[in-house]
């Protein structure tokens, strides 16, 4: 995609508050009503951190299953900031942001000393904690309830229902943000090395880069990212919310990248923004009159989107294992090898690459 | 006196199911080298088909001891089912590609297994109708009064224990399956076809966790679909702390990790067990990734 279009692209989201153009069952309301911007949000506060999740386990190879803390942090500290201490609004971000920082330097200078497998099982763990400090109510951090914003203490152009189209515009520019970050990182060289960790991590050592380093550089700036998203999160929600912290959240990241397509930033967000919608709307749409009257056997795993997530999401690691964005990205060459001529054999031969290396990047190496 | 033996018992109970579960996933991970997810979901499966036979029975009177162990039956045959579809239907594809394709399967099997669960059944719990002596009738040891749910608990991890042990050391499936561990391509080279032990453990592994699921649900006497998750975060522990693939390993990390966590949780702060359940395992991880079951990777 050219910049320019992704120019149109945002500032067509933008306007999205002042457009009337029906939801069509995809969105509560109109695509301006304040419902579709709600969820609209959500998505793109989820398709942030999924980028952020992109660069660690799509980029670099490094499979977390404690993501949804720093993400959980980043609400929490901001949140509880807000609501037990005197500090005000951009303190309790920029705290908040500082404890996830934090946090982030302890927990993976730690478990980036353990390899793959054993790199997950100890974010895993790691995550497990936070999750159950939250369940036990310590420091107050509010158990299966979560903790409320003190809606005081917000701007006053963050509050109230009038004005969900700043909380919306905050989170598209923390989409728009994370994604150009997320596209200028993976192009530099420091990206390049990620992605030969990925590809052959003894290589990549043996040719002389500090392994170590690169991967705690990248989780760091994943888990910064992640706690950014998490405090923009905790105002959209105008909560901190325990799930955040659960196993099955993690997993749900794990979900949209392989639907996505893992190793492409913007494979990370369509799959992010397909798993939400779907998430938020499966379970309205399917309450509605048409499907009620559906015979039990179809209507219950029609009304439960992590039923049809799991089962798509389990089709597409044994077919496709590229994701959506593996589709597309073959749908163009497609139609551009038809453009250009018949195939020649080293086009033939870049096609057969491109559907063998599973997470083959969208843009092209220089 | 009489709270520290109620604890080292229930510690014991816990840490029965906690061996239930993290067993199978010891012996599958030694052999197959995959760390499965979908354990969990076959745990919460089976003690919804545990609820599901014993439910006809009242409240009141409780299930005999015939319909108990139809109960336990079902959950095995329900279990071990499952476990064999996913081996031969889905892992088997992915025996080509890395490790990580197999585990995404399997998490992404559990997700899908526990939201079919919810929504046939919703996320509220059901109460299990339970015998009267299981969890009423209890016996006095040194002032404290135990369950017999307890004793039925540590009694069947125990003869488990030595049923596994067994299998591996006096039969010829147990020998190929040590052989596998040990090395696999060897055994392939030897002419063995090391894909029937695959299906083999993976299925046994499933039966022993919806023994584990039936046996949760009476103790707990209630079922819902949040379970498995629960269970199967510590059989992880148990798993990393016992050694991968080390069965008495598994038996001793459960043992060890049931008691921190009641013993911690009733004497100095409750939800500190598991804390410190989960430091015990990163540390493990960290210093010695080989567990306490000793070799490097070793079943028995």
């Amino acid at each position: 995609m050219t910049p320019l279009v992704l120019v149109g692209v945002v500032a067509l989201l933008a306007c999205a508050p002042f457009l009337a153009v029906p939801g069509l069952g995809v969105l509560p309301d109109t695509v301006g009503g304040i419902g579709s911007l709600q969820v609209l949000g959500t998505a793109y506060v989820i398709a942030a951190l999924a980028i952020t999740y992109d660069l660690l386990m799509g980029y670099t190879g490094l499979v977390s299953f404690g993501h949804g803390m720093f993400f959980a942090l980043g609400s929490y500290g901001f949140v509880m900031l807000l609501a037990f201490t005197p500090v005000g609004f951009w303190t309790a971000a920029a705290s908040a942001v500082g404890i996830t920082v934090v946090a982030a330097v302890i927990v993976n200078a730690v478990a980036l000393r353990a390899s793959l497998i054993a790199y997950s099982m100890v974010t895993l763990a790691a995550a497990q904690l936070m999750a159950i400090a939250i369940g036990q109510n310590y420091l107050g951090s509010g158990g299966a309830d979560g903790v409320t914003i003190p809606f005081e203490k917000l701007p006053a152009a963050l509050v109230g229902i009038v004005n969900t189209k700043h909380v919306y515009w905050l989170a598209l520019a923390l989409l728009v943000g994370t994604f150009a970050l997320a596209r200028w990182l993976t192009t530099t060289r420091i990206g390049h090395v990620w992605r030969a960790i990925r590809e052959n991590e003894l290589r990549a050592e043996v040719m002389g880069f500090t392994v170590y380093t690169y991967k705690l550089v990248v989780a760091l700036i994943a888990s910064t990212l992640a706690g950014v998203a998490g405090v923009v999160y905790a105002i959209l929600l105008g909560a901190a919310d325990p799930g955040e912290t659960s196993l099955s959240f993690s997993i749900g990241l794990v979900i949209m990248l392989i639907l996505g397509g893992r190793g492409r930033v913007w494979g990370a967000l369509l799959g992010a923004v397909v798993y939400t919608l779907l998430q938020q709307r499966l379970p309205a749409i399917t309450s509605s009159a048409g499907v009620a009257a559906l015979p039990d056997v179809v209507r219950v795993p029609l009304a439960q989107p992590q039923l049809l997530l799991g089962v798509v999401f389990i089709l597409f690691v044994l077919f496709l294992p590229g994701g959506l964005a593996g589709v597309v990205d073959n749908g163009v060459r497609a139609v551009r090898r038809r453009r250009s001529g018949p195939p020649t054999g080293v086009a033939a031969d870049g096609e057969l690459a491109a559907a063998v290396s599973v997470p083959a990047s969208a843009e092209p190496t220089r | 006196m009489s709270n520290v033996i109620l604890m080292i018992f229930t510690g014991l109970s816990v840490g029965a199911v906690y061996f239930l579960l993290g067993s199978g996933l010891a012996l599958i991970f030694g052999l197959m080298r995959v760390l499965t997810f979908a354990h969990g979901a076959y745990l919460t499966a089976c003690a919804y088909a545990g609820w599901f036979v014993l439910r006809h029975s009242s409240l009141a009177a409780g299930p005999s001891v015939g319909t108990l162990l139809f109960a336990l039956l079902v959950g095995v045959v329900v279990g071990g089912a499952l476990a064999f579809l996913t081996e031969r239907v889905l892992l088997r594809a992915l025996y080509q590609r890395d490790h990580l394709d197999q585990l995404l399967v399997t998490a992404g099997l559990g997700f899908s297994l526990v939201a079919l669960l919810n929504g046939i059944w919703g996320p509220d719990s059901r109460a299990v109708p339970t015998p009267p002596w299981f969890t009423r009738t209890t016996t006095e040891i040194f002032g404290a009064h135990i369950a017999r749910g307890d004793f039925v608990l540590i009694g069947v991890a125990v003869l488990l224990l030595i049923a596994l042990e067994a299998f591996l050391k006096h039969t010829r499936h147990g020998l190929v399956v040590r052989a596998g561990v040990e090395n696999r391509e060897m055994v392939r080279a030897l002419g063995i076809d090391v894909r029937h032990s695959f299906t083999l453990i993976f299925t046994v592994g499933g039966a022993v966790a919806g023994l584990g699921g039936v046996l949760a649900a009476l103790y707990a006497n209630a079922v819902n679909t949040t379970i498995g998750d629960t269970y199967l975060l510590y059989a992880f522990i148990v798993l990393v702390v016992g050694g991968l693939g080390s069965l008495r390993g598994a038996a001793i990390a459960a043992l060890a990790v049931g008691l921190l966590q009641q013993f911690t949780n009733f004497y100095v702060n409750p939800g500190l067990g598991e804390i410190l359940s989960f430091i015990l395992m990163g540390a493990m991880l960290l210093l010695r990734p080989e567990g306490v079951g000793g070799k490097k990777i070793r079943l028995i």
